[in-house]
């Protein structure tokens, strides 16, 4: 009977006990304990049996051995697979066996061999033991003639490079499996696979973070041409779609000018792709009459091109690509031919393709090549007319309620989104259609569709929709039947306090829309979580720092807290407010009352919030100790307090007060629990999570090592306009700036110091953000000007660094410098928002007094709209000063010559000196900013502080440059 | 990077094949059960009718997926992919079963997992697809399949 459940393959190549095996788990499939006896007793079967392999000669020495090791190790893939991979400490015995079979010279049997590993490769325990053999076997089999051999051997490089940064390293490796592609008689099959398999190494090289060295060396010299000939071969579209991948990576990460020349011919095979023809016979299974485009190889044409092609709005943005100004370059031709790609898939879409896969390829060439077509310089009324379509789909589809229409849906908001970032033209979508987004979001169900309006009705925002758009979505969230999400309310909660934090200026509708958030999630079971954690922390900085909200925002808080059934973040948040404000509002409510509203609340609370109002009953004690005896009991009952933070708590309170009580002396208390004082410095601005500019800055810079000494450089950058940036026995790297207005000239030279030559030098500048608005761009960037240097020979390069807006000096660009044989040069450049300080203009220079006049009108740190930033600490470098007036000098030295301040002179405080510049920048304009450094001579405290008009991180930029000078 | 993993797995959750083309790091899952667990409870729990075949699994990664008869097939791919290619992949993957067993049904992949691992690395390498044409991949598995 157990064979019933038996299908055989095609083939006579299944294993019968293999079959036996797993039908008998089959009939097992009720008990799982009948089942994982029947794994165990087989499991000790198969371990006896490779204990008998361990004796015998080898494979081949049994024709029989080689399949029973076949059918055994299908055996524990099976166990492992089904068993949802938790099986896997009961498999892994066998490691020794799997590599034999591996070496096996059937192609049935090594395939199960690879099978194995590859499954388990993942896992570092048992990567460990096999890599240095594995690499053997798979460099003999990339070796051998035998082609089903060398495919395995490159799935596996497929697999296990994502794995084993080593294989990534393996010189002999990466040769093997270039001369496939080097070899004219290589077959397709193979082609493709060594094209994915290089894809896939030179992607993990990036992921690893390794020295490309010997991987890109092999691509950068002939071998890109291989591939480059690989798209001549029309005949065959998958050996064209497997060497596109690569393409991309060398286009993104090597060299995108040499692979410029090859849009024409992407262009035409595009064009191709998207011309219909009609089939030759109708009997085919197909029903349809039109041969359906191949949407994989549109895919990849388009991805390559995407990193070809820059559209003009997008050189705004992305300046630190060479071929720039491609785009003017791309003859009109090519560009024409682009734009008839664009209409010949909307065109397609026209067209009535009868299955559900038919209409699934429409879809996917029609947004791919809409999102496309921002790149293409479209006129404005272009994208317009693109996305009142797009939008009017949302609408139309919205009685669709199949499958298909909400993916759809999905795929058509994901296109509307990606058309607005690369075309930046959000006004159409913001002033016409966004009711469209939200009407779509109150009927929609789907979580995903749902992220992707937010997301979109996000990018709309701007300061004069923001309260519209705040009001809509929190009218969303506290809407209890809308979604039962949490997570999903609590994104819209962060995106919503983003929105404030970025457009609005009101702090009375910031508080309120942040209470209703608070208390809004309640409603879904009133769970802590990390968002809701930060509007508290949020909100307690807002109204610690600004003493005008304190009463008013008690008073409210304390309304909510009467409610019956307020959720617990209010609770936390009232209890907090409430205890630290409570002698404000005592004309409204008594200590004592307080008292009791807060222990009604205790005993419905979680245990963070009860110790939150632990602490908060202490400081109500502080105001009037006249609830002292009540105090007391209530912390004698929590001494008992299964929570042992409770118990502390309790404990340590309930001590103070006897303390306090047998003395007579209240000071303990009142000093423990005296007000909060304000936030300061950073700790001043909204937690990083709130700031609506989600810091996308690229990983790739992030992921920069710096070389040791950069910060020598990076210091003498910040004062010196020119000299050496960086030097070692070999290389010497000289630098010069060269400020006009927001655009600082660089220049620098790089000189061999060596005897010999040194080749293959390259130089990349890495901006923090590309993408986003970001603060400053790198244009003109001339790329070294030799690629090799002779002995004393230098290369010089320049470039521009374009400020668009203030920027955090730790944000400032990088450059790093690489040379074949030598460890690649990193270097953080010193070139910031400083730079483009000039003194005031002539007609424009402050007296003393007119200096202290705006100092007071800019609003000091910690106020909710303030930029001022405030340094204190011990500089021993001053201590060595001979005198006030010589410190005096040598501060405004630093201050007027290196930083480009115009010095205040001020003969009444001598120990303080003030400066007053203008910083430039290109989007946000230009900013005077002031500043205050003073000293004291005998311990070398400072106290540096500057103020601007630039709420943001300017001020913050400049203290920081100050200081790493000084 | 493309596919993250390849997962095909049953009503009941039971995987059927598994494939990982990215490690997956993270701290919630540090076992790879407890993440093939969330993927399956996040895919089961949706309306396969009334909503999208694609969902978020994690800031890192999106889940393509689709039903058919008892059968889940799911694509993890990055964050910044277009979903509805991969879509199109699982398409033609099952077509491709369906074409090589005739009719594909569980069972069939039950009994020949590594035949289904065959086609899987003839139309995939290294998370990208690698042959998008059925009749060149049918050719290729039937001769694959005959070798000893």
């Amino acid at each position: 009977m157990v064979n019933q459940n038996v299908r055989i393959g095609s083939s006579n190549n299944s294993m019968t006990g293999l079959n036996f095996f797993i039908a008998d788990l089959r009939n097992s499939q009720e008990s799982k304990s009948e089942q994982d006896k029947r794994i165990n007793s087989e499991l000790i079967k198969i371990k006896t049996f490779f204990d008998s392999t361990n004796t015998s000669l080898s494979v081949k020495s049994n024709n029989n051995q080689g399949y029973n090791l076949k059918k055994n190790i299908s055996k524990l893939i099976y166990i492992y697979i089904t068993s949802n991979t938790s099986k896997l400490d009961d498999i892994k015995f066998g490691l020794k066996q799997f590599l034999q079979l591996s070496k096996s010279n059937k192609y049935s049997e090594k395939f199960i061999g690879y099978l194995i590993i590859s499954l388990l490769y993942q896992y570092e325990t048992i990567r460990e033991k096999l890599m240095e053999l594995m690499k053997f076997t798979i460099i003999n089999d990339l070796n051998s003639s035998n082609e089903h051999f060398n495919s395995l051997a490159l799935t596996f490089i497929g697999i296990a490079s994502n794995f084993d940064p080593q294989l990534l390293n393996d010189d002999t490796i990466i040769e093997c499996v270039f001369r496939f592609i080097a070899n004219p008689r290589t077959v397709n099959c193979l082609k493709q696979k060594t094209c994915l398999a290089i894809n896939c190494m030179c992607l993990n090289i990036k992921k690893f973070n390794l020295a490309s060295g010997e991987l890109h060396n092999i691509l950068n010299e002939t071998n890109i041409q291989h591939f480059f000939n690989l798209l001549n071969d029309e005949g065959n579209p998958s050996i064209i779609l497997t060497a596109l991948p690569v393409l991309e990576y060398y286009s993104k990460n090597i060299d995108p000018i040499k692979c410029l020349r090859i849009i024409p011919h992407l262009t035409k095979i595009l064009l191709d792709c998207l011309t219909i023809r009609k089939q030759r016979s109708s009997s085919t299974a197909n029903p349809s009459e039109f041969i359906l485009p191949n949407p994989w190889l549109i895919t990849n044409i388009i991805n390559v091109l995407n990193v070809l092609i820059i559209s003009n709005n997008e050189s705004i943005k992305v300046t630190n690509l060479d071929h720039l100004n491609q785009l003017n370059n791309l003859n009109d031709e090519t560009l024409g031919k682009l734009r008839i790609c664009v209409t010949k898939a909307i065109d397609l879409n026209t067209r009535d393709f009868k299955t559900p896969f038919g209409k699934l390829i429409q879809n996917i060439i029609l947004f791919k090549l809409i999102k496309f077509a921002g790149k293409l310089n479209p006129s404005d009324e272009s994208i317009e007319n693109s996305i009142t379509a797009l939008c009017s789909l949302l609408v139309n589809d919205g009685g669709n309620t199949n499958g298909n229409g909400t993916n759809m849906k999905y795929l058509t908001l994901d296109c509307l989104i990606e058309l607005t970032n690369t075309s930046g033209k959000i006004d159409c979508l913001r002033q016409k259609n966004l009711y469209v987004l939200f009407n779509v979001l109150k009927m929609e169900r789907d979580i995903s569709i749902i992220k992707k309006i937010v997301e979109l009705i996000y990018i709309c925002t701007d300061a004069s929709n923001m309260k519209l758009i705040v009001n809509q979505l929190l009218k969303y969230i506290l809407n209890a039947n809308c979604v039962a999400d949490q997570n999903l309310k609590s994104d819209i909660s962060i995106k919503i306090s983003k929105m404030m934090e970025k457009y609005n200026q009101d702090e009375d509708l910031y508080m309120n829309v942040s209470l209703k958030l608070l208390s809004g999630s309640v409603s879904g079971g009133g769970m802590m979580n990390k968002n809701n954690d930060l509007i508290i922390q949020r909100l307690i900085q807002i109204i610690v720092n600004n003493e005008h909200l304190q009463k008013k925002f008690s008073l409210i808080l304390l309304e909510y807290l009467n409610k019956m059934n307020s959720n617990e973040n209010i609770i936390q948040l009232s209890c907090f407010i409430i205890g630290e404000f409570a002698d404000l509002i005592e004309q409204k409510i008594s200590i004592g009352d307080l008292f009791n509203l807060f222990t009604t609340k205790y005993f419905s609370v979680s245990n963070v919030t009860k110790a939150v109002i632990l602490t908060s009953i202490i400081k109500l004690y502080k105001f009037d100790h006249s609830i002292g005896s009540v105090v007391i009991k209530f912390y004698q009952l929590e001494l008992n307090s299964l929570d042992i933070e409770l118990q502390t708590r309790s404990y340590e309170y309930l001590k103070m007060i006897q303390i306090c009580k047998l003395s007579g002396n209240y000071e303990l208390i009142e000093t423990l629990f005296s007000r909060m004082p304000i936030y300061k410095g950073t700790k001043v601005e909204p937690p990083k999570e709130l700031i609506s500019n989600e810091i996308e800055m690229s990983k790739y810079y992030t992921d920069q090592k710096l070389s040791n000494t950069w910060e020598d450089s990076f210091k003498r950058m910040l004062i010196h306009k020119q000299g050496v940036m960086y030097q070692n026995t070999r290389i010497k790297i000289i630098y010069r700036m060269n400020v006009e207005e927001y655009t600082i000239g660089v220049s620098i030279s790089i000189i061999n110091q060596t005897e010999g030559v040194l080749n293959g030098l390259s130089s990349e500048i890495i901006p923090f953000k590309i993408r986003d608005n970001p603060e400053y761009v790198i244009g003109n960037n001339s790329g070294v000007s030799r690629l090799s240097l002779q002995k004393n020979e230098r290369s010089n390069q320049t470039f521009d660094i374009i400020i668009r807006k203030p920027f955090d000096i730790e944000e400032s660009p990088i450059l790093r410098v690489c040379c074949n044989g030598m460890e690649d040069i990193v270097l953080k450049l010193g070139i910031g928002i400083v730079h483009t300080i000039l003194p005031v203009r002539e007609e424009d220079v402050v007296g003393f007094a007119d200096f202290i006049r705006r100092w007071q009108m800019l609003p000091p740190e910690g106020y909710y709209n303030a930029s001022e930033t405030q340094y204190s600490g011990k500089l021993n470098q001053l201590l060595g000063a001979q005198g006030q007036e010589e410190l005096v000098g040598y501060l405004q030295s630093v201050l007027q010559g290196k930083f480009g301040f115009q010095m205040i002179t001020n003969n009444s405080v001598s120990n303080t000196v003030f400066g007053i510049g203008v910083v430039h920048s290109k989007t946000d304009g230009n900013f005077s900013c002031l500043i205050k450094l003073m000293f004291d001579m005998e311990t070398g405290n400072v106290n540096l502080s500057c103020k601007s008009e630039h709420r943001g991180t300017l001020s913050k930029s400049i203290v920081d440059s100050v200081l790493t000078v000084i | 990077m493309a596919i993250q993993f390849i997962l095909c797995f049953n009503k009941q959750g039971v995987l059927r094949i598994v494939r990982w083309y990215e490690k997956i790091v993270s701290a919630e899952y540090k076992k790879t059960e407890d993440l093939i667990a969330q993927i399956y409870r996040l895919i089961s729990s949706r309306d396969h009718k009334h909503q999208s075949n694609f969902v978020e699994l994690s800031a890192a990664t999106k889940l393509v997926y689709k039903r058919y008869a008892g059968l889940y097939f799911v694509m993890g791919v990055d964050k910044n992919d277009e979903e509805a290619i991969y879509l199109a992949n699982i398409h033609l993957f099952v077509e491709t079963l369906d074409s090589f067993f005739g009719n594909v049904c569980e069972l069939d992949i039950v009994f020949n997992f590594y035949k289904v691992y065959m086609v899987l690395d003839e139309m995939f390498l290294g998370g990208e697809i690698q042959e998008v044409s059925k009749e060149i991949l049918l050719e290729r598995i039937s001769v694959l399949d005959r070798l000893e």
